[in-house]
């Protein structure tokens, strides 16, 4: 290797500069292809943004369709593997590959079975092997007439001279192979000088061998074989099936009505508010899947709501008071002093301020038609539909007939008439297992039908709702 | 090869210091440069490509994994290649034709041709040929690595090599050629 270390030194060996190598002859040229290089980056950038952008899309489209990957099955039904088995009763050896063929069938195939008139139960011979499958090659063999005849004579008794062997118990075999056929290349497969798998191989060695006498056939029939693989992504089976979900969250509500309210008549003046404080929910959600991307969720959910009750008022009430000193008539003669008393009205003025806490506890009833769609471990689910008002109590203060009443139980100007509003929601939910999951959604709800008692006022509340919880998927 | 202080103010731009770099560099990035491009305005135009690239990609030259003067070879290497391929020069002939170990022995037949007569050699080898044989055998590198940089298999790599050796033992050890260069 010295002469090759002399060849690189002398390959290595620096040498001056040509001069029109100098800096100043090639800066113009150097800076100008930074340029070019700077240019096709940005270029590059710009060309690479519209493709992420469209593989996102894709993986948006096609998420599905992965998703939808049904178990893979292998059905080989009334097929038959043909080996050699018995002597021969001529010694015609001589054949030749006489045809390729390449087929996109998945199947081992044997035609040794079909159709054979004569009988010689004796000298069964393999007349053909073909293996078919996914992208192979066929390789076929050529029979001479006398050789034609032992084929026959072997294939018309099948059942006597053959060993008939049930594979079905033991699909493994067959998936085996299919995956060694799946997993050579096209080319690799076309080339006669690829490697073939053994099983392409190994009939072709024994027909090709001289002395046939030492060839034994064995029959296989597999009557019906039906093997189902697991699919690939397990998860992406239960994407979309039926969901049983529980989630927690904040609310946000809004009552419905005008949120101050001012009294001013002559004998009551006020104002009046109550403003709404972020509450909680709970909820136990259903879906169940129609048929994708379509599902329909039932909703059991809790609602427990507060609010702020603030009263600020003087209120005027005329007060009768009976015996009381109404005149007194003094006798100015006499010096005598009479009372009468009577009765007489006086006007009360009561001032009062008050805050007070409500608590509202709401339930409802969902069923709510969507649309999901899974990319990944990830799923998303928008749905609406009608929701029912189940029942509303609650516990506080509140005006009512121009008098600030306590409640516990029945909202006193609250109907008892049943509730129908709309829900609308938007859940990502994110599969941590392949049935446990995690989701979060956001739920807008609005009530439709009038909740006050009193036809002149309306109260038809909405709500907000973020919430997390945990799901699993059957 | 270049000072340190040098290779910072190119990082930050200086035209002052690219000028500084390339008189530097410029002698021995042309010595890897003039092996795999034959015609001057070639090499002309590689070295361009090159200096343009190590001024691009000098933000990435970290000092604590290797020499300036390695990674600038490298990516002269590199640049080489690009080029070739750009001008589609580099035809590797695909063949699936497995060669073991026929390196060592056919390399030896060459060894009768002087150093200069091979480097005059290499220019006329083809430049599919030259590339392999410049970078398994001058530049070192593996055949995995080459066919990393090409985008061919280990084997093809060693396959082409055995190729550029015969096409040099069919095309230069043949009798009228050994004549006038003297090794008969």
């Amino acid at each position: 290797m010295a002469y090759y270390n002399r060849l690189r030194d002398q390959l290595r060996n620096e040498t001056p500069l040509p001069e029109d190598l100098s800096w100043e002859s090639m800066q113009a040229g150097i800076y100008d292809k930074m340029g070019q290089k700077k240019k096709k980056r940005r270029l590059l950038i710009w060309w690479l943004l519209p493709i992420l952008i469209g593989g996102i899309g894709m993986v948006l489209y096609f998420g599905e369709v992965e998703n939808t990957n049904l178990p893979v099955e292998i059905d080989t039904q009334n097929k038959i593997i043909t080996s050699p088995i018995s002597k021969p009763s001529a010694g015609n050896s001589k054949e030749n590959i006489t045809s390729h063929q390449s087929t996109n069938t998945s199947e081992i195939d044997s035609q040794s079975t079909a159709n054979k008139t004569e009988a010689n139960t004796n000298q069964p011979i393999v007349s053909k092997v073909s293996v078919r499958s996914k992208n192979t090659v066929i390789l076929a063999k050529d029979q001479s007439k006398s050789f034609a005849n032992q084929i026959q004579q072997t294939e018309q008794t099948p059942i006597l001279k053959t060993d008939q062997i049930n594979v079905s118990s033991n699909p493994i075999d067959i998936v085996a192979i299919e995956n060694k056929i799946a997993n050579q290349g096209y080319s690799d497969l076309m080339n006669p000088y690829a490697p073939k798998p053994y099983f392409m191989i190994v009939p072709l060695t024994l027909l090709f061998n001289d002395d046939l006498n030492t060839l034994f056939s064995r029959t296989i029939t597999i009557p019906q074989v039906s093997t189902t693989l697991p699919a690939k992504n397990k998860k992406s089976e239960y994407f979309g099936s039926m969901d049983l979900m529980v989630n927690t969250g904040i609310s946000f509500w809004n009552i419905g009505k005008p949120a101050t309210l001012q009294l001013n008549s002559e004998l009551h003046k006020a104002l009046i508010s109550e403003k709404e404080l972020p509450g909680f929910s709970m909820a136990i959600r259903h879906d169940i899947s129609i048929s994708k991307p379509f599902f329909v969720t039932s909703m059991i959910d809790y609602q427990r709501l507060y609010s702020i009750f603030s009263y600020d008022g003087i209120k005027t009430a005329p007060k009768q008071v009976d015996d009381i000193i109404i005149s007194i008539h003094d006798n100015l003669i006499s010096g005598e002093k009479t009372y009468v008393r009577g009765t007489a009205s006086v006007n009360e003025n009561v001032t009062r301020k008050l805050q007070h806490r409500n608590q509202m506890v709401r339930s409802s009833f969902s069923l709510l038609p969507g649309l999901q769609h899974n990319v990944g471990n990830w799923a998303f689910k928008v749905n609406a539909g009608p929701t029912i008002g189940l029942f509303t109590t609650g516990k506080g203060k509140t005006l009512w007939h121009d008098e600030v009443v306590a409640y516990d139980g029945d909202l006193p100007q609250y109907n008892n008439s049943i509730k129908i509003g709309f829900t609308s929601s938007a859940l990502v939910k994110y599969y941590v297992s392949q049935r446990w999951f995690l989701h979060s959604s956001v739920l807008y709800q609005k009530y439709l039908t009038n909740h006050s008692a009193d036809p002149t006022q309306i109260i038809k509340p909405s709500l907000w709702n973020i919430s997390a919880g945990v799901g699993y998927s059957f | 090869m270049i000072d340190n202080s040098i290779i910072v103010k190119c990082k930050k731009g200086d035209q002052q210091a690219y000028s500084l770099m390339y008189k530097s560099c410029a002698p021995y990035i042309f010595t890897i440069v003039k092996n795999y491009f034959c015609y001057d305005d070639d090499r002309k135009d590689a070295l361009q490509e090159v200096f343009a690239q190590i001024f691009l990609s000098i933000q990435q030259f970290d000092d604590t994994k290797g020499s300036f003067k390695s990674w600038a070879s490298k990516l002269t290497v590199y640049q080489c290649i690009a080029i070739l391929r750009k001008k589609d020069k580099l035809q590797i002939n695909y063949s699936l034709e497995v060669v073991d170990d026929v390196e060592e022995t056919a390399l030896d037949a060459i060894e009768k041709l002087s150093i200069n007569d091979l480097e005059l050699m290499l220019k006329n080898m083809p430049d599919g040929y030259r590339t392999i044989f410049l970078l398994s055998v001058i530049d070192e590198y593996s055949h995995k690595e080459i066919g990393d940089m090409l985008g061919i298999t280990a084997e093809t790599s060693r396959s082409q090599l055995f190729r550029a050796i015969k096409w040099i033992k069919n095309n230069i050890l043949n009798k009228p050629n050994m004549l006038q260069y003297g090794l008969l």
